[in-house]
């Protein structure tokens, strides 16, 4: 074997991850025969490292030293004052039902954990959010929890970039290229569902650039490091069994899911339609996809009320965006208080304001734009070294109108208290931007954003 | 292959010593409290942080680093531990509101490793419930420990009795080395 000279630092250094391989603790012979290390020099270097509390000997043994114990409480009291800052930062800002009242069942697989291979270059993080789509108010909230993450973090961040893609998947493709060549470290991607989207998140992750996805995902084999979004099962489950136990189990009802291309409509109309199936005497009279806009719900509803009329028992909507259309044509038909169907859908300010004024029966579960920053937060985690979880579930709520919970359905929150009189219209509730955020009114400075402005500006009305 | 003396060796020991004192410090600062000279400190900091045992930032501070951790870790017998701990932790407490542990030993012996408060408390007497994380042997190398908030319900801690099983399978998953890629 040829000679290598190794100095006494590359030795002890080699000793000390040897003994992380070996779990604590190995004899010096197998320590000698893994580093190369002489046993004769091996029981010098452990001497000398002993004397620093590093290792222990014991009859032809070494472990890990007490300095070790020192290590790790020293650790813990640095993610203890990381995580501190977390919460400030973010947990106070999520709302969170007590576990036993949140009526889903906890996933039981193991969690699945990522980390990046490569740690970026040392400094300020240079941050890239690409946005599928700014064409409804949920968008603009979600742009602003971005950007209110980004302020909170902007010792450590170089930049934040945003860029919407306006619902045109070329144009996300470009965008995300175009952040990736910018030097961005890190990637916060709503994706559109595009092959072109996909390639390119792919490319940017061949590069090394960290992507965090929110709210949409993407398919299996689309590498990313975590995915931060919240439970759509739950909120299309959870209001499609409140529609049908408050009509008893009988009646026809419209289903007015978001936008046909979106996982989250997706994954809501089917645990929707999976409950209504359990449910015999429930009718659907129509799945008519709505974008997510009031102005199509409003049309669709106008329609089937002059066709169906009283035989609308219920509207079943994923979100308020689209059903405050509905209750409009209601409204517009002539249906007084008390007397429109039941609906489901929240997130709006105005779909809770409308169901209030109208006495209509509703059930939400909002759909949180807290996951934008959650997102961010992932995404720093990452960018520094950490493990962070592949999936993060937002928590949400469960909203009723007063004396509207059913067997199965109760309230974490009534509709009549979580509703904001005082508050634009196109509010959207669930934000944890706090209890005067107005998404009319916003402003931040984080670096990368000028005089204030939010990227989300010129897209409120 | 032969090692040419014990030359910087303790100022290994030294240096990680004097991190654990103080989290943040230059090489110049950590050379005059070891008592070394100030290039034999560049040296050494220069192949710690190669090995990952400690870290320096854009400015230039030092701080110990992941594998300094992770052989801190190793002291307990589970330096795999190190890093999907405390990502699980924060994980376990976000979703239960339950302060989350990971503590090494029993009774009298106890040490907590890591720690992920729920906010606002520091304490971590309450009401608990905790789960051993095994070796594929079966032995216990470390146990998981929730700390209710008062006046958490039987069901809540039912349903945190869940969760706490699913973060105690990941982390057996990756003690024993059977993580997914």
């Amino acid at each position: 074997m040829a000679s290598i000279q190794y100095n006494g630092i590359d030795a002890a250094i080699a000793l000390i991850l040897a003994l992380i391989e070996s779990n604590a603790e190995a004899s010096t012979a197998d320590l000698s025969r893994s580093t190369g290390i002489p046993r004769s020099s091996l029981h010098r270097i452990a001497l000398a490292l002993s004397a620093c509390g590093v290792v222990e000997r014991s009859r032809g043994r070494l472990r890990a030293g007490p300095l070790g114990e020192v290590l790790v409480a020293a650790n813990a009291e640095r993610v203890g004052r990381a995580d501190h800052a977390r919460i400030q930062r973010t947990l106070r800002r999520l709302k969170r039902v007590p576990l036993s009242q949140w009526p889903m069942l906890p996933a039981t697989e193991p969690l699945s954990l990522s980390k990046l291979a490569v740690i970026p270059r040392k400094g300020r993080y240079r941050i890239g959010f690409s946005n599928a789509s700014m064409d409804n108010p949920w968008r603009v909230a979600l742009v602003h929890s971005v950007e209110y993450a980004a302020a909170n973090l902007s010792e450590h961040i170089e930049w934040l970039l945003v860029r919407h893609a306006d619902d045109d998947p070329e144009r996300q493709a470009a965008d995300i290229e175009a952040l990736a060549e910018a030097g961005t470290d890190g990637l916060i991607v709503s994706a559109l569902a595009s092959p072109l989207v996909h390639q390119a998140i792919r490319k940017a992750a061949a590069r090394g650039i960290a992507i965090v996805l929110v709210d949409r995902g993407v398919p299996p084999g689309v590498a990313h490091t975590s995915f931060v979004t919240s439970d759509d099962a739950a909120i299309g489950r959870m209001t499609a069994l409140w529609l049908a136990e408050i009509l008893k189990g009988k009646g026809s009802v419209l289903i007015l899911p978001g936008l046909s291309g979106a996982e989250p409509a997706q994954r809501r109309l089917a645990a929707a339609q999976a409950v209504f199936q359990g449910f015999p005497a429930i009718h659907p009279l129509a799945v008519e996809w709505t974008g997510w806009r009031a102005d199509r719900a409003y049309d669709i509803v106008s329609d089937a009320i002059s066709k169906w009329g009283a035989q609308i028992n219920g509207v079943w909507c994923d979100s308020g965006l689209q059903g405050v259309g509905s209750l409009k044509a209601f409204a517009d038909a002539g249906y007084g208080q008390g007397q429109v169907p039941p609906h489901t859908g929240g997130d709006l300010n105005l779909a809770y304001k409308l169901a209030i004024r109208l006495h209509v029966r509703l059930a939400a579960v909002d759909y949180p734009p807290t996951m934008g920053m959650m997102a961010v937060e992932v995404l720093f985690s990452a960018l520094r070294g950490h493990w962070v979880p592949r999936f993060v579930s937002v928590p949400s709520e469960v909203i009723l109108t007063k004396g509207s919970a059913t067997r199965s359905v109760k309230p974490n929150l009534w509709a009549e208290d979580h509703v904001r009189w005082d508050l634009p219209d196109d509010l959207i509730l669930a934000t944890g931007l706090g209890p005067a955020y107005n998404p009319r009114s916003f402003r931040t400075h984080y670096p990368g954003n000028l005089y204030n402005r939010s990227a989300a500006q010129g897209n409120i009305s | 292959m032969s090692v040419t003396g014990t030359t910087g060796v303790m100022a290994v020991g030294q240096i990680l010593q004097c991190l654990t004192q103080e989290s943040m410090v230059t090489v110049t600062e950590l050379a005059q409290r070891c008592g070394i000279a100030r290039s034999t400190a560049f040296d050494i900091v220069g192949r710690l942080e190669a090995a990952g045992l400690v870290e320096r930032t854009a400015g230039g501070q030092v701080s110990v680093g992941p594998a300094a951790i992770a052989f801190g870790f190793a002291r307990f017998g589970f330096a795999r531990l190190h890093g999907p701990a405390e990502a699980v932790l924060m994980w376990l407490r976000d979703e239960t509101c339950a302060s989350a542990a990971l503590v090494s030993g029993s009774g009298g012996e106890e040490k907590i490793i890591l720690m992920a408060a729920a906010d606002g408390r520091k304490s971590m007497s309450g009401e608990t419930l905790s789960k051993a994380v095994r070796d594929a042997s079966g032995k216990e190398m470390a146990h998981l420990r929730l700390t209710f908030p008062p006046g958490a319900s039987r069901a809540d801690r039912a349903r945190a009795a869940l969760h706490l099983q699913r973060a105690v399978d990941t982390l057996a998953r990756y003690l024993n080395g059977r993580e997914d890629s």
